[in-house]
Protein backbone atom coordinates (compact mmCIF):
# COMPACT_ATOMS: atom_id res chain seq x y z
CA UNK A 1 0.00 0.00 0.00
CA UNK A 2 2.80 2.43 0.87
CA UNK A 3 4.55 1.77 -2.44
CA UNK A 4 1.36 2.29 -4.50
CA UNK A 5 0.65 5.54 -2.67
CA UNK A 6 4.23 6.64 -3.02
CA UNK A 7 4.15 5.98 -6.76
CA UNK A 8 0.96 7.94 -7.33
CA UNK A 9 2.10 10.80 -5.12
CA UNK A 10 5.43 11.01 -6.92
CA UNK A 11 3.66 11.05 -10.26
CA UNK A 12 1.34 13.81 -9.11
CA UNK A 13 4.21 15.82 -7.63
CA UNK A 14 6.23 15.47 -10.81
CA UNK A 15 3.27 16.54 -12.91
CA UNK A 16 2.63 19.61 -10.79
CA UNK A 17 6.31 20.55 -10.80
CA UNK A 18 6.53 20.27 -14.57
CA UNK A 19 3.36 22.28 -15.06
CA UNK A 20 4.76 25.06 -12.91
CA UNK A 21 7.96 25.06 -15.01
CA UNK A 22 6.16 25.45 -18.30
CA UNK A 23 3.17 27.41 -17.04
CA UNK A 24 4.44 30.45 -18.91
CA UNK A 25 3.71 28.94 -22.39
CA UNK A 26 2.57 31.91 -24.49
CA UNK A 27 -0.82 31.73 -26.22
CA UNK A 28 -1.03 32.80 -29.91
CA UNK A 29 -1.93 36.41 -30.81
CA UNK A 30 -4.11 35.72 -33.87
CA UNK A 31 -7.72 35.76 -32.55
CA UNK A 32 -8.79 32.57 -34.35
CA UNK A 33 -5.69 30.72 -33.19
CA UNK A 34 -6.16 32.15 -29.72
CA UNK A 35 -9.76 30.90 -29.55
CA UNK A 36 -8.60 27.46 -30.63
CA UNK A 37 -5.80 27.53 -28.03
CA UNK A 38 -8.23 28.33 -25.22
CA UNK A 39 -10.71 25.71 -26.38
CA UNK A 40 -8.03 23.02 -26.55
CA UNK A 41 -6.85 23.92 -23.04
CA UNK A 42 -3.44 22.29 -23.39
CA UNK A 43 -1.00 25.07 -22.43
CA UNK A 44 1.94 22.69 -21.94
CA UNK A 45 1.36 20.86 -25.21
CA UNK A 46 5.03 20.76 -26.32
CA UNK A 47 6.00 19.04 -23.07
CA UNK A 48 2.93 16.81 -23.15
CA UNK A 49 3.82 15.66 -26.66
CA UNK A 50 7.31 14.65 -25.54
CA UNK A 51 5.89 12.67 -22.62
CA UNK A 52 3.40 11.09 -25.03
CA UNK A 53 6.26 9.97 -27.27
CA UNK A 54 7.91 8.43 -24.21
CA UNK A 55 4.69 6.66 -23.20
CA UNK A 56 4.29 5.29 -26.74
CA UNK A 57 7.83 3.94 -26.59
CA UNK A 58 6.99 2.16 -23.31
CA UNK A 59 3.75 0.94 -24.85
CA UNK A 60 5.49 -0.49 -27.92
CA UNK A 61 8.29 -2.21 -26.04
CA UNK A 62 6.69 -3.24 -22.76
CA UNK A 63 2.92 -2.83 -22.41
CA UNK A 64 1.79 -4.15 -25.80
CA UNK A 65 3.99 -7.27 -25.90
CA UNK A 66 2.98 -8.16 -22.34
CA UNK A 67 -0.70 -7.52 -23.06
CA UNK A 68 -0.55 -9.61 -26.21
CA UNK A 69 1.15 -12.47 -24.37
CA UNK A 70 -1.45 -12.20 -21.61
CA UNK A 71 -4.36 -12.39 -24.05
CA UNK A 72 -2.82 -15.18 -26.13
CA UNK A 73 -1.68 -17.40 -23.26
CA UNK A 74 -4.17 -16.97 -20.44
CA UNK A 75 -7.53 -18.59 -21.27
CA UNK A 76 -10.50 -16.24 -21.28
CA UNK A 77 -12.06 -18.07 -18.31
CA UNK A 78 -9.14 -17.11 -16.05
CA UNK A 79 -8.87 -13.58 -17.43
CA UNK A 80 -12.58 -13.12 -16.67
CA UNK A 81 -12.08 -14.49 -13.14
CA UNK A 82 -9.32 -11.98 -12.48
CA UNK A 83 -11.42 -9.16 -13.92
CA UNK A 84 -14.42 -10.06 -11.74
CA UNK A 85 -12.22 -10.49 -8.66
CA UNK A 86 -10.35 -7.23 -9.13
CA UNK A 87 -13.44 -5.16 -9.92
CA UNK A 88 -15.09 -6.60 -6.83
CA UNK A 89 -12.06 -5.91 -4.60
CA UNK A 90 -11.94 -2.29 -5.79
CA UNK A 91 -15.70 -1.70 -5.55
CA UNK A 92 -15.44 -0.14 -2.04
CA UNK A 93 -13.85 2.84 -3.82
CA UNK A 94 -16.84 2.97 -6.17
CA UNK A 95 -19.20 2.70 -3.20
CA UNK A 96 -17.61 5.62 -1.37
CA UNK A 97 -17.69 7.78 -4.48
CA UNK A 98 -21.33 6.83 -5.19
CA UNK A 99 -22.14 8.11 -1.67
CA UNK A 100 -20.05 11.27 -2.06
CA UNK A 101 -21.94 12.04 -5.27
CA UNK A 102 -25.26 11.59 -3.52
CA UNK A 103 -26.16 8.59 -5.68
CA UNK A 104 -27.90 6.44 -3.07
CA UNK A 105 -29.43 4.08 -5.63
CA UNK A 106 -26.11 3.35 -7.27
CA UNK A 107 -24.42 3.07 -3.87
CA UNK A 108 -26.98 0.45 -2.86
CA UNK A 109 -26.31 -1.45 -6.11
CA UNK A 110 -22.58 -1.41 -5.47
CA UNK A 111 -23.04 -2.61 -1.89
CA UNK A 112 -25.39 -5.40 -2.97
CA UNK A 113 -23.04 -6.47 -5.74
CA UNK A 114 -20.13 -6.58 -3.33
CA UNK A 115 -22.04 -8.66 -0.79
CA UNK A 116 -23.45 -11.13 -3.33
CA UNK A 117 -20.24 -11.53 -5.30
CA UNK A 118 -17.99 -11.88 -2.25
CA UNK A 119 -20.19 -14.63 -0.81
CA UNK A 120 -22.02 -16.44 -3.62
CA UNK A 121 -19.39 -15.36 -6.12
CA UNK A 122 -16.57 -16.90 -4.07
CA UNK A 123 -14.47 -13.92 -2.95
CA UNK A 124 -15.60 -11.99 -6.02
CA UNK A 125 -14.25 -14.47 -8.58
CA UNK A 126 -17.66 -14.73 -10.20
CA UNK A 127 -19.88 -11.77 -11.03
CA UNK A 128 -23.03 -13.52 -9.85
CA UNK A 129 -24.84 -10.22 -9.23
CA UNK A 130 -24.18 -9.20 -12.82
CA UNK A 131 -25.79 -12.37 -14.08
CA UNK A 132 -28.90 -11.45 -12.11
CA UNK A 133 -29.12 -8.10 -13.86
CA UNK A 134 -27.26 -5.90 -11.36
CA UNK A 135 -24.59 -4.61 -13.72
CA UNK A 136 -21.33 -3.15 -12.46
CA UNK A 137 -20.36 0.49 -12.72
CA UNK A 138 -17.21 2.34 -11.76
CA UNK A 139 -16.79 5.60 -9.89
CA UNK A 140 -13.60 7.40 -8.92
CA UNK A 141 -12.81 10.53 -6.97
CA UNK A 142 -12.00 12.43 -10.18
CA UNK A 143 -15.62 11.89 -11.24
CA UNK A 144 -16.78 12.93 -7.77
CA UNK A 145 -14.82 16.18 -8.01
CA UNK A 146 -16.42 16.80 -11.42
CA UNK A 147 -19.90 16.19 -9.99
CA UNK A 148 -19.06 18.61 -7.18
CA UNK A 149 -18.38 21.23 -9.84
CA UNK A 150 -14.62 21.15 -10.30
CA UNK A 151 -13.46 21.78 -13.85
CA UNK A 152 -10.91 19.42 -15.38
CA UNK A 153 -8.13 21.96 -15.80
CA UNK A 154 -5.40 21.82 -18.46
CA UNK A 155 -4.58 18.58 -20.24
CA UNK A 156 -1.75 16.58 -18.70
CA UNK A 157 0.09 13.69 -20.30
CA UNK A 158 1.49 11.83 -17.32
CA UNK A 159 4.50 9.50 -17.65
CA UNK A 160 3.35 5.86 -17.37
CA UNK A 161 -0.21 6.77 -16.40
CA UNK A 162 -1.15 8.42 -19.69
CA UNK A 163 -3.71 11.18 -20.36
CA UNK A 164 -5.08 13.07 -17.38
CA UNK A 165 -5.65 16.52 -15.89
CA UNK A 166 -5.17 18.10 -12.43
CA UNK A 167 -8.65 17.08 -11.24
CA UNK A 168 -8.45 13.44 -12.37
CA UNK A 169 -4.89 13.08 -11.13
CA UNK A 170 -5.89 14.38 -7.72
CA UNK A 171 -8.76 11.88 -7.86
CA UNK A 172 -6.36 9.01 -8.50
CA UNK A 173 -4.23 9.98 -5.51
CA UNK A 174 -7.26 10.22 -3.21
CA UNK A 175 -8.68 6.89 -4.43
CA UNK A 176 -5.46 5.25 -3.28
CA UNK A 177 -6.41 6.05 0.29
CA UNK A 178 -10.07 5.04 0.03
CA UNK A 179 -10.06 1.27 -0.09
CA UNK A 180 -10.40 -0.49 3.28
CA UNK A 181 -9.15 -3.69 1.66
CA UNK A 182 -5.80 -1.98 0.97
CA UNK A 183 -5.37 -1.27 4.65
CA UNK A 184 -6.28 -4.86 5.45
CA UNK A 185 -3.63 -6.17 3.06
CA UNK A 186 -1.03 -3.83 4.53
CA UNK A 187 -1.90 -4.95 8.00
CA UNK A 188 -1.52 -8.58 6.97
CA UNK A 189 1.90 -7.76 5.53
CA UNK A 190 0.92 -8.57 1.94
CA UNK A 191 0.72 -5.07 0.47
CA UNK A 192 2.69 -6.32 -2.54
CA UNK A 193 -0.38 -8.34 -3.59
CA UNK A 194 -2.13 -5.10 -4.36
CA UNK A 195 0.73 -3.95 -6.58
CA UNK A 196 0.74 -7.25 -8.49
CA UNK A 197 -3.03 -7.03 -8.94
CA UNK A 198 -2.69 -3.44 -10.16
CA UNK A 199 -0.19 -4.50 -12.78
CA UNK A 200 -2.36 -7.36 -14.04
CA UNK A 201 -5.30 -4.94 -14.16
CA UNK A 202 -3.28 -2.57 -16.35
CA UNK A 203 -2.20 -5.44 -18.60
CA UNK A 204 -5.74 -6.77 -18.91
CA UNK A 205 -7.07 -3.30 -19.78
CA UNK A 206 -4.37 -2.85 -22.39
CA UNK A 207 -5.15 -6.26 -23.88
CA UNK A 208 -8.74 -5.20 -24.48
CA UNK A 209 -7.70 -2.34 -26.75
CA UNK A 210 -4.84 -3.74 -28.81
CA UNK A 211 -6.35 -3.68 -32.30
CA UNK A 212 -8.48 -0.52 -32.02
CA UNK A 213 -5.57 1.51 -30.64
CA UNK A 214 -3.15 0.24 -33.29
CA UNK A 215 -5.67 1.06 -35.98
CA UNK A 216 -6.30 4.54 -34.58
CA UNK A 217 -2.58 5.21 -34.40
CA UNK A 218 -2.13 4.06 -37.98
CA UNK A 219 -4.87 6.25 -39.43
CA UNK A 220 -4.71 9.32 -37.17
CA UNK A 221 -3.80 12.63 -38.70
CA UNK A 222 -2.60 13.61 -35.24
CA UNK A 223 -2.58 10.70 -32.79
CA UNK A 224 -1.73 12.92 -29.81
CA UNK A 225 -4.74 15.18 -30.51
CA UNK A 226 -6.98 12.14 -31.09
CA UNK A 227 -6.02 10.60 -27.73
CA UNK A 228 -6.57 13.95 -26.01
CA UNK A 229 -10.08 14.26 -27.45
CA UNK A 230 -10.93 10.60 -26.76
CA UNK A 231 -9.81 10.92 -23.14
CA UNK A 232 -11.97 13.98 -22.57
CA UNK A 233 -15.06 12.59 -24.30
CA UNK A 234 -14.73 9.33 -22.40
CA UNK A 235 -14.43 11.15 -19.07
CA UNK A 236 -17.49 13.22 -19.92
CA UNK A 237 -19.38 9.96 -20.50
CA UNK A 238 -18.13 8.45 -17.23
CA UNK A 239 -18.93 11.56 -15.21
CA UNK A 240 -22.49 11.73 -16.52
CA UNK A 241 -22.88 7.96 -16.10
CA UNK A 242 -23.42 7.39 -19.80
CA UNK A 243 -26.00 10.13 -20.24
CA UNK A 244 -24.05 12.90 -21.97
CA UNK A 245 -26.37 15.84 -22.35
CA UNK A 246 -25.17 17.31 -25.61
CA UNK A 247 -22.87 15.83 -28.22
CA UNK A 248 -22.29 18.39 -31.01
CA UNK A 249 -23.51 17.37 -34.46
CA UNK A 250 -22.04 18.36 -37.84
CA UNK A 251 -24.33 20.85 -39.52
CA UNK A 252 -26.02 21.91 -36.28
CA UNK A 253 -23.23 22.86 -33.90
CA UNK A 254 -19.79 24.36 -34.31
CA UNK B 1 -32.42 -12.79 -38.16
CA UNK B 2 -31.70 -9.79 -40.32
CA UNK B 3 -33.64 -10.79 -43.50
CA UNK B 4 -36.62 -11.48 -41.20
CA UNK B 5 -36.32 -8.01 -39.72
CA UNK B 6 -36.32 -6.32 -43.11
CA UNK B 7 -39.42 -8.25 -44.15
CA UNK B 8 -41.09 -7.36 -40.86
CA UNK B 9 -40.64 -3.63 -41.32
CA UNK B 10 -42.85 -3.24 -44.43
CA UNK B 11 -45.49 -5.36 -42.69
CA UNK B 12 -45.38 -3.16 -39.59
CA UNK B 13 -45.49 -0.02 -41.71
CA UNK B 14 -48.64 -1.29 -43.44
CA UNK B 15 -50.19 -2.09 -40.08
CA UNK B 16 -49.25 1.34 -38.74
CA UNK B 17 -50.71 3.04 -41.81
CA UNK B 18 -54.01 1.22 -41.37
CA UNK B 19 -54.40 1.54 -37.62
CA UNK B 20 -52.57 4.71 -36.57
CA UNK B 21 -54.30 8.12 -36.45
CA UNK B 22 -53.39 10.54 -39.25
CA UNK B 23 -51.23 12.77 -37.01
CA UNK B 24 -48.67 10.06 -36.11
CA UNK B 25 -47.17 8.83 -39.43
CA UNK B 26 -44.34 11.39 -39.91
CA UNK B 27 -42.45 10.37 -36.79
CA UNK B 28 -43.00 6.65 -37.35
CA UNK B 29 -41.71 7.01 -40.91
CA UNK B 30 -38.44 8.72 -40.02
CA UNK B 31 -37.70 6.14 -37.34
CA UNK B 32 -38.32 3.17 -39.56
CA UNK B 33 -36.46 4.86 -42.43
CA UNK B 34 -33.50 5.28 -40.14
CA UNK B 35 -33.63 1.69 -38.98
CA UNK B 36 -33.89 0.44 -42.56
CA UNK B 37 -30.97 2.58 -43.69
CA UNK B 38 -28.62 1.42 -40.94
CA UNK B 39 -29.66 -2.22 -41.24
CA UNK B 40 -29.12 -2.12 -45.03
CA UNK B 41 -25.69 -0.54 -44.49
CA UNK B 42 -24.84 -3.16 -41.87
CA UNK B 43 -25.88 -6.01 -44.17
CA UNK B 44 -23.71 -4.65 -46.97
CA UNK B 45 -20.74 -4.13 -44.63
CA UNK B 46 -20.98 -7.66 -43.26
CA UNK B 47 -21.10 -9.07 -46.78
CA UNK B 48 -17.93 -7.17 -47.67
CA UNK B 49 -16.08 -8.20 -44.51
CA UNK B 50 -17.12 -11.83 -44.96
CA UNK B 51 -15.78 -11.92 -48.51
CA UNK B 52 -12.30 -13.34 -48.00
CA UNK B 53 -11.55 -13.13 -51.70
CA UNK B 54 -11.75 -9.33 -51.83
CA UNK B 55 -8.46 -7.47 -51.63
CA UNK B 56 -8.10 -4.21 -49.70
CA UNK B 57 -8.51 -1.97 -52.72
CA UNK B 58 -11.76 -3.70 -53.71
CA UNK B 59 -13.03 -3.50 -50.11
CA UNK B 60 -12.24 0.21 -50.01
CA UNK B 61 -14.06 0.79 -53.30
CA UNK B 62 -17.16 -0.98 -51.95
CA UNK B 63 -17.00 0.94 -48.64
CA UNK B 64 -16.66 4.18 -50.59
CA UNK B 65 -19.91 3.39 -52.42
CA UNK B 66 -21.70 2.79 -49.12
CA UNK B 67 -20.24 6.00 -47.68
CA UNK B 68 -21.23 8.19 -50.61
CA UNK B 69 -24.75 6.75 -50.66
CA UNK B 70 -25.44 7.03 -46.93
CA UNK B 71 -23.23 9.70 -45.36
CA UNK B 72 -23.57 13.47 -45.61
CA UNK B 73 -19.89 13.83 -46.51
CA UNK B 74 -20.12 17.54 -47.34
CA UNK B 75 -21.64 18.50 -43.98
CA UNK B 76 -19.31 16.23 -42.01
CA UNK B 77 -16.29 17.49 -43.95
CA UNK B 78 -17.11 21.15 -43.36
CA UNK B 79 -17.61 20.48 -39.65
CA UNK B 80 -14.37 18.52 -39.31
CA UNK B 81 -12.38 21.27 -41.02
CA UNK B 82 -13.84 23.78 -38.57
CA UNK B 83 -13.42 27.60 -38.80
CA UNK B 84 -10.94 27.43 -41.75
CA UNK B 85 -13.83 26.24 -43.97
CA UNK B 86 -15.14 29.81 -44.06
CA UNK B 87 -11.83 31.12 -45.41
CA UNK B 88 -11.37 28.32 -47.93
CA UNK B 89 -11.99 29.04 -51.61
CA UNK B 90 -14.44 26.97 -53.68
CA UNK B 91 -11.51 25.14 -55.29
CA UNK B 92 -9.93 24.40 -51.92
CA UNK B 93 -13.25 23.15 -50.55
CA UNK B 94 -13.73 20.81 -53.52
CA UNK B 95 -10.16 19.57 -53.16
CA UNK B 96 -10.62 19.07 -49.44
CA UNK B 97 -13.91 17.17 -49.73
CA UNK B 98 -12.36 14.82 -52.27
CA UNK B 99 -9.40 14.15 -49.97
CA UNK B 100 -11.62 13.96 -46.88
CA UNK B 101 -13.84 11.34 -48.49
CA UNK B 102 -10.83 9.17 -49.38
CA UNK B 103 -9.43 9.63 -45.91
CA UNK B 104 -12.52 8.52 -44.00
CA UNK B 105 -13.08 5.59 -46.35
CA UNK B 106 -9.61 4.35 -45.43
CA UNK B 107 -10.16 5.01 -41.72
CA UNK B 108 -13.49 3.14 -41.60
CA UNK B 109 -12.20 0.28 -43.77
CA UNK B 110 -9.35 -0.22 -41.33
CA UNK B 111 -11.47 -0.01 -38.20
CA UNK B 112 -14.16 -2.32 -39.54
CA UNK B 113 -11.64 -4.99 -40.52
CA UNK B 114 -11.04 -5.50 -36.80
CA UNK B 115 -14.60 -6.62 -36.32
CA UNK B 116 -14.64 -9.74 -38.51
CA UNK B 117 -18.22 -8.89 -39.49
CA UNK B 118 -19.84 -11.49 -37.28
CA UNK B 119 -22.83 -9.49 -36.14
CA UNK B 120 -24.05 -5.97 -36.60
CA UNK B 121 -27.61 -5.72 -35.30
CA UNK B 122 -29.88 -2.72 -34.91
CA UNK B 123 -31.15 -2.59 -31.34
CA UNK B 124 -33.02 0.71 -31.16
CA UNK B 125 -34.17 3.92 -32.83
CA UNK B 126 -34.97 7.15 -31.04
CA UNK B 127 -35.72 10.74 -31.89
CA UNK B 128 -32.61 12.88 -31.93
CA UNK B 129 -33.17 16.60 -32.28
CA UNK B 130 -34.31 17.15 -35.84
CA UNK B 131 -33.63 13.58 -36.92
CA UNK B 132 -33.07 10.12 -35.54
CA UNK B 133 -30.36 8.15 -33.78
CA UNK B 134 -30.14 4.46 -34.62
CA UNK B 135 -28.29 2.26 -32.13
CA UNK B 136 -26.58 -0.89 -33.32
CA UNK B 137 -24.42 -3.48 -31.63
CA UNK B 138 -21.20 -4.75 -33.17
CA UNK B 139 -19.46 -7.86 -31.85
CA UNK B 140 -15.72 -7.72 -31.30
CA UNK B 141 -14.95 -11.41 -31.68
CA UNK B 142 -11.30 -11.24 -30.59
CA UNK B 143 -12.12 -9.73 -27.22
CA UNK B 144 -15.57 -11.26 -26.88
CA UNK B 145 -17.17 -7.89 -26.38
CA UNK B 146 -20.02 -5.95 -27.89
CA UNK B 147 -19.78 -2.28 -28.72
CA UNK B 148 -22.71 0.09 -29.05
CA UNK B 149 -22.61 2.31 -32.09
CA UNK B 150 -25.03 5.18 -32.48
CA UNK B 151 -25.71 6.48 -36.00
CA UNK B 152 -27.01 10.04 -35.95
CA UNK B 153 -29.08 10.76 -39.04
CA UNK B 154 -30.53 13.92 -40.54
CA UNK B 155 -32.66 14.60 -43.58
CA UNK B 156 -30.65 15.65 -46.65
CA UNK B 157 -33.15 16.36 -49.39
CA UNK B 158 -35.28 13.28 -49.96
CA UNK B 159 -33.00 10.97 -48.02
CA UNK B 160 -31.78 10.40 -44.47
CA UNK B 161 -28.00 10.57 -44.19
CA UNK B 162 -25.44 9.81 -41.49
CA UNK B 163 -23.94 12.93 -39.89
CA UNK B 164 -21.99 11.29 -37.07
CA UNK B 165 -21.03 7.88 -35.69
CA UNK B 166 -20.89 7.76 -31.90
CA UNK B 167 -19.13 4.89 -30.11
CA UNK B 168 -19.99 4.66 -26.43
CA UNK B 169 -20.68 8.41 -26.27
CA UNK B 170 -17.52 9.25 -28.21
CA UNK B 171 -18.20 11.18 -31.41
CA UNK B 172 -16.02 10.23 -34.39
CA UNK B 173 -16.70 13.57 -36.09
CA UNK B 174 -15.76 15.57 -32.99
CA UNK B 175 -12.56 13.57 -32.50
CA UNK B 176 -11.60 14.17 -36.13
CA UNK B 177 -12.42 17.87 -35.80
CA UNK B 178 -10.04 18.17 -32.85
CA UNK B 179 -7.32 16.39 -34.82
CA UNK B 180 -7.79 18.56 -37.91
CA UNK B 181 -7.76 21.73 -35.79
CA UNK B 182 -4.46 20.64 -34.27
CA UNK B 183 -2.92 19.82 -37.65
CA UNK B 184 -4.15 23.13 -39.11
CA UNK B 185 -2.27 25.02 -36.39
CA UNK B 186 0.85 22.92 -36.78
CA UNK B 187 0.94 23.42 -40.56
CA UNK B 188 1.14 27.20 -40.35
CA UNK B 189 -2.58 27.93 -40.00
CA UNK B 190 -3.37 27.68 -43.72
CA UNK B 191 -5.88 25.59 -45.64
CA UNK B 192 -3.10 24.51 -48.01
CA UNK B 193 -1.15 23.21 -45.05
CA UNK B 194 -4.08 21.09 -43.92
CA UNK B 195 -4.64 19.75 -47.45
CA UNK B 196 -0.96 18.84 -47.67
CA UNK B 197 -1.19 16.93 -44.40
CA UNK B 198 -4.26 15.05 -45.68
CA UNK B 199 -2.52 14.18 -48.96
CA UNK B 200 0.52 12.89 -47.10
CA UNK B 201 -1.59 10.76 -44.77
CA UNK B 202 -3.58 9.22 -47.62
CA UNK B 203 -0.36 8.40 -49.48
CA UNK B 204 1.04 6.86 -46.30
CA UNK B 205 -2.08 4.73 -45.78
CA UNK B 206 -1.96 3.56 -49.39
CA UNK B 207 1.58 2.33 -49.02
CA UNK B 208 0.91 -0.16 -46.19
Amino acid sequence: MTRTHGKALRAAALAMFLVSLVACATPPTDPAARAEFERTNDPIEPLNRRVFAFNLFLDDYVAKPVARAYRDNIPKFFRDRFRDFYDNATSPVTFINDVLQGQSGRAAETATRFTVNTTLGIAGLFDVAGQYGLKKHKEDFGQTLAVWGMGEGPYLMVPFLGPSNPRDLTGKVVDNFLNPISYGLSHAGVAWLEIVAGVIDAVDNRAGLLEPMDELRRTSLDFYAAVRSLYRQNRESEISNGKVKKIPLPGEDE
Amino acid sequence: MMPATSRLIPALLLLAAISAPAAAPARADIKSDGRTLVQAMADKVIAILADKGMDRAAKEARFRQILVQNFDVQTIGAYVMGPPWRQASAAQRADYLRLFESYIVKVYTGQLSNYSGEKITVVGVEEDGGGVAVTSRITDVKNDRTIEVKWRLRQAGAQLRVRDVVLENISMSLTQQREFASVFQQRGGTVEGLLAALREKIAELDKK
